[in-house]
C-alpha cells in the first residue's frame, strides 16, 4: 500500500503533473507537426521519419534524465 | 495526512465560493464543470436532434417537401458534426469531471483551470457551427466528413467549421491531458492501477487516444484552410495535390474517434452491470487489456472506411482482417458483461436497463460492422443506409444508452435526490422502441440499394422510409421524458437519496453523502 502523501510531497506531486502534461502535450505536438510535415514534404517516408525521431527523443530524454537523477 | 496538491484559484479551498453567473463562468471545481459539460452536451443533442428530425421529415415521403437539397447536405453535414464533437464527445468529458476524481479518491482535477478553459471554449465552436447556417453560401455541405474537393470549394461557413474544430480538438487536447495527469499523479493512497474503477481504465486510454488523433484531425483541417487561402495544394488536384491523402488523413483520425466515443460507455457500463448483478465485474484485468487491445487496433484500420476508394489488393485483406481482429477484445467485453450477470441477485433499475439495453443494441452494431468489414461486401454496402444504421446502432444505442444509464446511476449522488423510476423506465422503454423503430429498418433500405446524404429516393424505398421518420420523430420526443426526469430530480422532487442508494456500489463516490460535497478527498481515501 502506497503511503499517504504528506505536506513536503505538494511540490514534488505539482511539478509531477506539470511533467506529465508537457509530455502528453508534446506528443499531441508532434502528430499536428508531423501529418503536415509528412504531407508537406512528401510522402509517407517522412511521416514515419518524423514519428520514429520523436520516438526516439521522447527514448533520449526519458533515458537520459533516468541517469542524470541516477548520479545525483 | 493531507490534501494531495493540485492547481486551484484562489478561494477555491475555502467553502465560500461565488454564486449566480460567476459560478458558472469562474468554476474550477470538476463537479460544476461536469455539470457544466452535460447540459451544454445535452443543448447540442438537442439541436443535433432538430437537425435530425429536419433530416427525416424531408426523407418522410419521396421527392422535395421540407428543404432544398444545399440545406439538405447542410443539416446531415452539421448534424454529424454536432452530435460527435458537441453532443457525445462533451457527455463523456462531463462524466469523467464529475466522476474520475471521485472514484480514485482525488480531491480534483490536476488543473482546475485548465479545466474551466476545456469547457469554456465550447460554446464559442458550438456558436461557429451553428452561425455558419446563417453565412453567405450557408454552411458546410460536403459531409462531417469534410472530404475534398468539395470542402476546398465551400463558402465561408466552411472556414468557420474549420475554425470550429480547431477549437473543439483543443478543448478535448486539454481536457485529455488533464484526465491522463489526474489519475496517474492523483489516486488515493492503496489505489493502483489494477485497483481503479474501470471507468477510470476506459477513460485513462481514451485520453490517450485523444492526444495521439485530434491533433492529426486539427492538421487535416489546417491543411484544407491553406489550400482555400494559402495557395497550397495539399489536397487540390488542380495543383498537384491527393484529395485522397485526406481521406486517409482523416480516417487515421475518424477510427479511432469511434473507440473515443465508445470506450467511455464501456466504462459506465462496467460501473452499472457488477453494481445490479451485486457481482464483481467478472475478468477485471482481461476487460482492462481488452479495452487496450481495441485502442492500438484502431491505428490500423481506418482504410476499411476507403475500400471503394481503391487500394492494393494486399491492404484490403491487410485492413479487412485488422478490422475483424477488433471483435476478439470486443467479444471478451461482452462476455465478460453477460458472465458478470450469470447467476447475480439482478434487479432491473433504469441504469442497469439502459446497461442491458446497451448490451443487445451494441452488440448488433458490431455485428452489422463486421459484416461491413468484409471488402466484397463492403464494395456492395459502400454509402448506403445500411452504413447509417450501423453506426446509428452504435453511437445512439451504444454510447447515448450508456450516458443515459449512467446519468440514472450516479443522478442521486449528484443531486441527493432519488429520480423518478418510473419515468425512468417509460422513457427506457420509449426510446428503446422508437430507436429501433427509426434505425432497424434502414438496414433493409441499405441493403436494397439506398443512398447516405440524398434528399430524394425512388418510390421503392418509401415505405420503410417512412417508419424510420416515425421512429425518428417517437425518439426525439422521448427525450423531453429524460430532460423531465432529470429537472425534476435537480429541483430536489423526490425521495431523498442515500449515501449509497444502490446495494451493490462498492467504489469510493458510495461512501460520500448525497449529493457529494461541493469538496470531497481533501483528505484523501486510504483504499485496502
Amino acid at each position: 500500500m502506497a503511503p499517504a502523501p504528506s505536506r513536503n510531497d505538494d511540490g514534488r506531486v505539482r511539478a509531477a503533473n506539470v511533467r506529465t502534461a508537457l509530455a502528453l502535450a508534446s506528443i499531441a505536438a508532434v502528430f499536428f507537426g508531423g501529418v503536415i510535415a509528412a504531407k508537406f514534404m512528401g510522402g509517407w517516408t517522412t511521416g514515419m521519419g518524423v514519428v520514429g525521431f520523436a520516438v526516439l527523443l521522447f527514448l533520449g530524454f526519458a533515458i537520459g534524465r533516468n541517469l542524470w537523477r541516477g548520479r545525483r | 495526512m493531507s490534501s494531495i496538491p493540485h492547481d486551484h484559484a484562489p478561494g477555491h479551498d475555502g467553502h465560500h465560493h461565488p454564486t449566480g453567473l460567476m459560478r458558472w463562468i469562474t468554476t474550477t471545481n470538476h463537479k460544476d464543470i461536469g455539470t457544466l459539460y452535460l447540459w451544454f452536451s445535452f443543448a447540442m443533442f438537442m439541436v443535433g436532434g432538430v437537425m435530425a428530425l429536419t433530416i427525416r421529415a424531408e426523407l418522410f415521403q419521396p421527392g422535395l417537401q421540407v428543404v432544398d437539397p444545399e440545406f439538405f447536405n447542410s443539416m446531415t453535414t452539421l448534424h454529424g458534426l454536432i452530435m460527435v464533437f458537441g453532443a457525445i464527445m462533451p457527455a463523456a468529458v462531463g462524466f469523467a469531471n464529475w466522476m474520475i476524481p471521485m472514484l480514485i479518491g482525488a480531491p480534483d482535477m490536476a488543473f482546475a483551470r485548465m479545466n474551466n478553459w476545456s469547457f469554456w471554449l465550447l460554446p464559442p465552436a458550438a456558436i461557429l457551427l451553428v452561425t455558419s447556417l446563417f453565412v453567405p453560401g450557408g454552411a458546410a455541405a460536403a459531409g462531417w466528413t469534410l472530404y475534398p474537393p468539395l470542402t476546398i470549394q465551400g463558402g465561408m461557413g466552411m472556414d468557420l467549421t474549420i475554425f470550429a474544430v480547431h477549437i473543439m480538438g483543443a478543448s478535448s487536447i486539454m481536457g485529455s491531458i488533464n484526465i491522463v495527469t489526474t489519475i496517474l499523479n492523483l489516486r488515493a493512497p492503496g489505489m493502483t492501477l489494477m485497483k481503479m474503477p474501470l471507468f477510470c481504465w476506459t477513460w485513462l486510454i481514451t485520453a490517450y487516444l485523444l492526444i495521439a488523433v485530434m491533433p492529426v484531425l486539427a492538421g487535416a483541417v489546417t491543411m484544407l484552410l491553406t489550400d482555400r487561402h494559402f495557395g497550397t495544394s495539399f489536397f487540390n488536384a488542380a495543383g498537384g495535390g491527393d484529395p485522397v491523402l485526406f481521406q486517409h488523413v482523416f480516417w487515421f483520425f475518424g477510427h479511432p474517434e469511434v473507440y473515443i466515443i465508445i470506450l467511455p460507455a464501456f466504462g459506465i457500463v462496467s460501473q452499472i452491470i457488477p453494481t445490479f448483478a451485486r457481482k464483481p465485474l467478472f475478468g477485471y484485468a482481461s476487460m482492462v487489456y481488452a479495452t487496450a487491445g481495441i485502442a492500438i487496433l484502431s491505428f490500423i484500420v481506418w482504410a476499411h472506411h476507403m475500400f471503394t476508394v481503391g487500394m492494393p489488393t494486399a491492404g484490403v485483406l491487410f485492413f479487412m482482417y485488422a478490422t475483424a481482429l477488433i471483435a476478439v477484445p470486443t467479444g471478451v467485453k461482452i462476455f465478460n458483461w453477460l458472465a458478470t450477470m450469470w447467476r447475480g441477485s439482478m434487479t432491473f433499475e433504469a441504469p442497469m436497463m439502459f446497461a442491458v439495453g446497451f448490451l443487445f443494441l451494441f452488440t448488433m452494431g458490431g455485428f452489422t460492422g463486421l459484416v461491413l468489414s468484409i471488402a466484397p461486401i463492403d464494395m456492395q454496402l459502400h454509402d448506403t443506409y445500411y452504413v447509417v444504421a450501423h453506426f446509428h446502432y452504435v453511437m445512439v444505442a451504444g454510447s447515448l444508452f450508456a450516458f443515459f444509464g449512467g446519468i440514472y446511476y450516479w443522478l442521486p449522488k449528484w443531486t441527493g435526490t432519488m429520480y423518478d423510476e418510473k419515468v425512468a423506465q417509460l422513457h427506457f422503454w420509449a426510446s428503446l422502441i422508437t430507436f429501433n423503430v427509426a434505425f432497424f429498418p434502414q438496414h433493409f433500405l441499405g441493403l436494397a440499394g439506398m443512398p447516405r446524404r440524398i434528399p430524394d429516393y425512388a418510390q421503392q424505398f418509401a415505405d420503410w422510409n417512412m417508419l424510420s421518420s416515425i421512429g425518428a420523430f417517437g425518439f426525439g420526443f422521448s427525450q423531453l421524458i429524460f430532460l423531465y426526469a432529470v429537472v425534476k430530480c435537480v429541483r430536489g422532487n423526490g425521495a431523498k437519496a442515500p449515501a449509497r442508494p444502490w446495494e451493490g456500489g462498492d467504489t469510493l463516490e458510495w461512501t460520500l453523502p448525497s449529493p457529494a460535497p461541493y469538496h470531497t478527498f481533501e483528505t484523501p481515501p486510504v483504499v485496502k
